[in-house]
């Protein structure tokens, strides 16, 4: 087995109509591009980046703070694409 | 309730939102929330392996619907709403969904539709939960793929509003994305819903095909029966159940006196747009994509009098500066010789750019917007001051600033423009000598310094919307505060008549865009103001024209009078709309 590295980031959700149909996809593509276990929580519940189905339920609104967790051999690649989602709002506004 | 019960029930008036404009009357066919029932019965394990196949049969067949409505939709409305399409794609395809309904269908050993069913209603019911009013609608978008997929398991057409035959009123509990994209607007007359708001997506697509919808009903899918007629007035949300002969009749009337006022105003577009005793207020057009300059010339409007060009910087790739020659000397041909007024980036407040990271602040709109982004951003104003002039070398381009506060600013932004010409002079690139310069007037600070920006400038174009709102310190979004944002204001028409007078001073002509010039009942008042051309989205061309050539100046000019002495808004908006009155009743008829 290769190098396992885990990282773990916290965003805020900055966009105005948070995590809606449109980011969540962005996400799940993003996601999906890499080996590594993706998962985003929030209050104790945890999701998947990779099931779009549960980041809809995770509830992120404008203002919500996520954590995000990447675990595997790609997790610092996969964490570096996430976060310019974040930090470019999801190329909403 | 029945058929017959129904007979003979005095009409019924329903107040919902309004989501899509239009009048509609027709015989309503009522889609049953809840009516398709789900399959449901206990397999044996030799069962399980078929059933997982008949799944993936199911998802592949839902997904192949999916992308076909997807490629609909973009060729009808474009890839911004065809991107909900991606997440219902990615829905069909989310593996964790697909596990969980095929481990559920291994330990429960039940039929595969009724898994789905289920395994879907948990998250759907999680997302029902979701406080956030926007994502909860996202409960739409999982509910839609889902119903699709059980649907296609069970072998239930699936598209309703593009199964039905004959024109109707389509009511329903909800509409789904996917019900309101395949929907034929000739057989759809007006949608009807029980839920729903603006941003849902049946509310958008309304809109977007022109389809007139009214949300928010409540119980209007189990009020309404199957042939009822439907009386649907979009603008104002309301929805009349079994209408009246009388009510009908004044809705038929109405419609006809709209369409016939409509058709006339079409024959103007060659006309001049002047009053009955000559004077000329030219009218031009707010242009926001390059795709409706098109309307320029059908609505008959004399060129563009704002051209914002914040969609350039939609993008995460910023517009280099031969993109946008080419935006801004397009659209200059396009308009025949007319002028072209360019506003120069006007970002900020409630407008972001994908490709320009403006931080959250407090205030936005009183913060870091407009010129003042752009003085702080030299590098990224001056590529666009340097295609604006190479654009305006041989062609009719104008240009201006936004948000102007202070005299300095404009000192500041012209420095910059002349850094620019001299550039392009010494790297031998072809621009234009001399370009005409206006700065818009919406902050109360400039229209009280007119006097001191004037030696700086052509002309002054008034932004009525923000110039409202800055005076009166009323956010117009706000709807606790909405009903004080009073265009007739007397500090407002003070502060117009003060930029009009110094204009003339100074021989600087003075334009409005904004909402007050495209009103029938305030356009007569500015130009009793004085104000020299007036310019406003071009759908909105002919019905102004009409008003202006129905005018007497003279008339203008003594309600411009009154209303400088006025003190109530009402009072003066009372006077605009008897003016309206006399002079084009028709109009008022149309707009009221």
């Amino acid at each position: 087995m290769g190098d396992t590295k885990k990282i773990v980031r916290e965003f805020t959700v900055e966009n105005q109509y948070g995590i809606h149909a449109r980011p969540a996809a962005l996400l799940v593509k993003a996601a999906g591009k890499y080996s590594s276990e993706i998962l985003i929580g929030k209050e104790g519940s945890e999701v998947s980046a990779k099931s779009i189905m549960g980041l809809l339920t995770i509830e992120g609104h404008q203002g919500a703070c996520l954590s995000v967790q990447t675990v595997g051999e790609d997790a610092e690649e996969a964490m570096a694409e996430i976060a310019e989602l974040f930090e470019n709002k999801f190329f909403e506004e | 309730m029945s058929v017959e019960a129904s007979e003979g029930l005095e009409e019924l008036v329903l107040q919902g939102i309004g989501v899509s404009p239009g009048v509609a009357v027709g015989d309503a066919v009522v889609f049953a929330s809840e009516g398709f029932a789900v399959p449901e019965r206990n397999i044996s394990e030799s069962e399980i392996p078929l059933e997982i196949a008949r799944f993936e049969e199911a998802l592949i067949k839902t997904r192949h619907q999916i992308s076909e409505i997807q490629h609909n939709v973009e060729i009808m409305l474009g890839s911004e709403h065809a991107g909900i399409f991606d997440a219902h794609l990615l829905v069909v395809d989310d593996r964790y969904f697909i596990e969980e309904v095929i481990r559920s269908l291994r330990e429960n050993r039940r039929n595969v539709e009724s898994i789905v069913n289920e395994v879907s209603g948990n998250y759907t019911s999680m997302l029902a939960k979701v406080e956030d009013d926007y994502l909860r609608e996202r409960a739409a978008d999982v509910h839609d793929v889902t119903r699709r997929i059980v649907k296609n398991l069970a072998g239930e057409g699936m598209d309703r509003l593009n199964c039905l035959e004959h024109p109707c009123i389509a009511v329903a509990h909800d509409f789904s994305p996917s019900d309101t994209a395949g929907m034929n607007r000739d057989i759809v007359q007006a949608l009807v819903a029980d839920i729903g708001s603006s941003t849902s997506h049946a509310a958008i697509m309304a809109r977007a095909l022109e389809v007139p919808a009214v949300v928010g009903l409540h119980d209007v899918s189990t009020r309404i029966n199957a042939g009822d007629t439907v009386l649907v007035d979009g603008a104002k949300g309301v929805v009349v159940i079994r209408p009246s002969s009388a009510t009908l009749l004044t809705y038929a009337q109405r419609a006809e006196e709209l369409k016939m006022i409509l058709g006339e105003l079409e024959t103007l577009k060659d006309e001049q747009s002047e009053t009955k005793d000559g004077y000329c207020v030219p009218i031009a057009a707010n242009i926001e994509l390059p795709n409706e300059i098109v309307s320029i010339d059908r609505f008959g409007a004399q060129g563009i009098g704002l051209f914002r060009t914040e969609f350039l910087f939609q993008k995460k790739q910023l517009p280099d500066e031969e993109t946008q020659i080419q935006v801004y000397s397009e659209a200059a041909d396009q308009c025949g010789g007319n002028e072209v007024v360019i506003r120069t980036l006007d970002l900020g407040g409630d407008k972001c750019s994908a490709g320009i990271r403006v931080d959250q602040e407090a205030n936005p709109f009183l913060g870091w917007r407009a010129i003042r982004f752009c003085l702080g951003s030299v590098k990224l104003f001056k590529v666009q001051l340097r295609a604006i002039l190479r654009a305006a070398a041989g062609r009719n381009i104008a240009m201006m600033y936004p948000m102007i506060s202070c005299v300095s600013e404009v000192l500041e932004a012209n420095t910059l423009l002349e850094e620019c010409r001299q550039e392009l002079k010494s790297e031998g690139l072809p621009c234009a000598d001399r370009i005409k310069i206006g700065v818009l007037i919406e902050v109360p600070s400039a229209a009280l310094t007119v006097d001191l920006i004037a030696p700086h400038v052509d002309f002054f174009s008034i932004g009525t919307n923000d110039l409202i709102q800055y005076t009166l310190a009323i956010d117009r979004v706000n709807e606790k505060v909405a009903h004080l944002y009073r265009p007739t204001h007397a500090s407002v028409i003070r502060l117009i008549h003060q930029v009009v007078q110094t204009g003339q001073q100074y021989r600087i002509p003075v334009m409005v865009c904004g909402q007050t010039a495209a009103s029938p009942e305030l356009a007569p008042l500015l130009i009793g103001l004085g104000v020299n051309r007036l310019s406003i989205s071009p759908p909105s061309v002919p019905m102004i024209k009409d008003v202006i050539r129905n005018l007497h100046y003279s008339d203008c000019r003594r309600l411009a009078e009154d209303a400088l002495r006025m003190s109530s808004s009402e009072d003066i908006a009372a006077e605009c709309r008897a003016l309206l009155k006399k002079t084009s009743p028709e109009i008022l008829e149309l707009i009221s």
